[in-house]
């Protein structure tokens, strides 16, 4: 339970249909920042994961950093409910594979990339996918304001991945000399850069989050374009006879409509928006930034060597 | 022209005017400063769960000094009633039931062990603590016990196994974790990046301590055991349970253990170092320093911890019930007191006897003297 896992129990216990039985975590710190926090909440708190299987729970989150995520769902083992899995889904490609191999076939699981839980998002890619503005030709993407291409970034090569439709390729990259250290610290922090990934149809992602270019999403078709400010407030379609737009049914990170929305579909016994395979596609799109960048930029092809694959990424 | 003024004048002067003037600077210097601190260290104060309280009754057995703390602690809690003290026969005994208003004194531990109460809690002798501790959760009861869990990691976990035979639980009394300042400290330390390592230290007087007299031999035959566990489980509860422990010690037991000194460096994954010094007979201040990232927490306990980072370096408030009460038991028995009302084994950061048999295991493996030169064969 790091920063986001506190950000996501604090806005359960707030919620009239949530129930939060347990929370996880072998740090004292995760404990103390917990009680700063909801003191008089008395949420329970255990050290291993699989001490909540005694709760009972309908649905368990896993919210660590990327590197507990395969050790906590191994930790429970036997756990049919809902399963939600933080992004990204792990540290390295080698382990997001062996949580793939492990869940192969599990109902209720989700990884959160919570803009596939979005309506506005899923507006864009029902338009791409009806044919009505053409094949996707390129997308892009620029950060607001410089940022972890693995951290936000993710968030857009997994949105870009499934706008496109086909599996991503090719991937090369180059990062910035040096990461922007926030209050935090650098232990978890990588630069940003930029990033171009090539898909089986032919489509082309480019990445900016050096901030240099903040621009948002913006997704180019043979007949028209789809676009995404940094806000994130609207989706504006330009096809060949009209321009309209979406309004978000959302925030950003800040706000849970869109993770809460994921939940309840997991609960009802629906399968995720986004699954593990999607999830873990993202994950070597992102895993090949870093092998690519370490390579002075040359292209790297997809899916990863296993010695690529097995590189630990450090990242939350 | 110099003006003469008397020397007793001046004196008056400064005693009336100047010192008072000094004074309350001071003192709203020193509120201006606290304000400050608290205005940027996360705290909170404790209190008791909102909402209904289930009527509790518990069997204390032990009225010695320390007893006294826990017993204070319980009174202030709303329906939970101490319904019998067991203790040695000693005047201690009716002059504790007589303070705290407790009807039965009892001197038979069966006798003591058939009493029909929701839950135990032992504040015997150190060398008592594991048989009176066995006894009491054979009832099936929850037991909270004073540390140490038994002077090995063998004894905790037999407690821990003749917990869990009678559908039970026990809680080991190691208070610091709830320490306000450690709550406070750690969860400041929850915005400074990842931990990187911590420092602790624990001096023992233990000389001056054996000269007073006041603990029996079997205390100061096994006092790292009974003393330093608390250092030894702060770090372990900070950073967790290390991948491996280098030790070397030189306790020095044939005069006594004076002047000992016990170091170990634990190894934990991704380059997280940390270190226990136990140096006996030096200055008696325990020391925590949690280094993160991006800043660090120093904790002397009981009450004094600063955080420190890019901005500062601030103290960290204590909560009031840790200035009324022995520092740590309030919160702790609390823990207790709502972990036996929910009818579950307390979650963190209660140390569990299963937790518990960790923090032994450290110790051992630190007296283990891991890197002592070896003799040849």
């Amino acid at each position: 339970m790091g920063g986001r896992g506190l950000k996501i129990l604090a806005h359960l216990v707030e919620q009239p249909d949530w129930d939060v039985v347990g929370v996880a975590d072998r740090s004292a710190v995760a404990y103390a920042r917990l009680q700063a926090e909801l003191y008089d909440r008395r949420v329970y708190m255990v050290r291993e994961a699989a001490e909540l299987l005694p709760l009972e729970p309908e649905a368990v989150i896993v919210a660590t950093t990327a590197i507990g995520h395969l050790p906590v769902v191994q930790a429970l083992a036997g756990f049919e409910g809902a399963l939600f899995i933080e992004k990204p889904l792990a540290a390295s490609v080698a382990q997001g594979r062996e949580l793939e191999a492990l869940l192969d076939g599990r109902a209720r699981v989700a990884v959160g990339f919570q803009r596939r839980g979005s309506a506005m998002y899923a507006e864009a890619v029902r338009t791409v996918r009806s044919g009505e503005l053409g094949a996707v030709r390129s997308l892009r993407w620029g950060a607001p304001i410089p940022s972890q291409i693995s951290m936000k970034g993710a968030h857009h090569f997994d949105l870009a991945n499934w706008l496109a439709g086909t599996p991503p390729m090719v991937v090369s990259a180059e990062l910035l000399e040096n990461p922007v250290v926030d209050r935090r610290g650098a232990y978890y922090v990588d630069p940003p850069g930029r990033a171009r990934v090539e898909f089986e149809g032919g489509a082309i992602f480019e990445v900016d989050s050096t901030g240099d270019s903040p621009t948002g999403l913006v997704v180019e078709c043979e007949h028209g374009r789809l676009s995404v400010g940094p806000e994130e407030d609207a989706l504006v379609i330009s096809g060949p006879n009209e321009e309209r737009s979406v309004a978000s049914d959302g925030g950003r990170e800040e706000s849970f409509d869109w993770f809460d929305a994921t939940l309840r579909a997991l609960v009802a016994g629906e399968d995720g928006p986004c699954t593990v395979p999607e999830a873990a596609a993202a994950l070597e799109v992102v895993a090949g930034v870093f092998v690519s960048d370490d390579r002075d930029g040359a292209p790297v092809r997809l899916p990863l060597e296993d010695d690529d694959a097995a590189r630990e990424l450090r990242i939350a | 022209m110099k003006r003469f003024v008397p020397t007793r004048v001046k004196r008056v002067f400064f005693d009336k005017v100047v010192l008072p003037a000094a004074k309350d600077y001071n003192a709203r210097r020193a509120e201006a400063i606290r304000l400050r601190d608290e205005s940027r260290v996360p705290h909170w104060q404790r209190s008791e769960r909102p909402g209904p309280r289930e009527h509790v009754r518990i069997g204390v057995a032990g009225a010695g000094q320390y007893a006294q703390h826990h017993l204070k602690a319980l009174a202030s809690f709303e329906n939970v009633e101490v319904a019998a003290l067991l203790t040695r026969g000693g005047p201690s005994g009716p002059e504790t039931a007589a303070a705290f208003g407790i009807p039965t004194v009892l001197t038979d531990l069966d006798e003591f062990a058939a009493l029909d109460v929701d839950c135990w809690l032992v504040v015997v002798s150190a060398a008592a603590v594991f048989d009176v501790s066995a006894i009491l959760l054979a009832t099936g009861k929850p037991v909270l016990l004073e540390k140490p869990p038994g002077v090995s990691a063998t004894e905790t976990e037999e407690l821990a196994r003749g917990a869990d035979a009678a559908g039970t639980w026990g809680m080991v009394g190691l208070n610091r974790r709830h320490y306000s300042i450690v709550e406070h400290g750690l969860a400041a330390l929850g915005d400074l990046g990842a931990i990187r390592g911590a420092v602790v230290e624990v001096p023992q007087r233990i000389t001056s301590d054996r000269q007073s007299g006041r603990l029996s031999d079997w205390d100061y035959d096994h006092f790292y055991v009974r003393n330093s566990i608390h250092g030894v489980d702060l770090i372990r509860y900070v950073l967790g349970d290390p991948v491996r422990v280098h030790s070397r010690t030189w306790p020095n037991s044939e005069f006594g253990n004076r002047g000992a000194s016990f170091a170990a460096l634990l190894e934990y994954p991704n380059g997280v170092f940390g270190s226990v010094v136990d140096l006996w007979d030096t200055p008696d201040q325990t020391r925590l320093s949690v280094i993160a990232e991006a800043g660090r927490v120093d904790f002397e306990p009981p009450r004094k911890a600063w955080v420190g980072g890019r901005k500062g370096r601030y103290a960290i408030p204590v909560d009031p019930v840790d200035e009324e009460f022995r520092t740590g038991v309030w919160a702790q028995d609390l823990h207790f007191v709502e972990a036996v009302r929910s009818g579950r084994q307390p979650g963190r950061p209660a140390a569990t006897l299963q937790d518990a048999v960790g923090t032994m295991r450290l110790i051992e493996a630190i007296l283990a003297d891991s890197l002592a030169p070896k003799l040849p064969a």
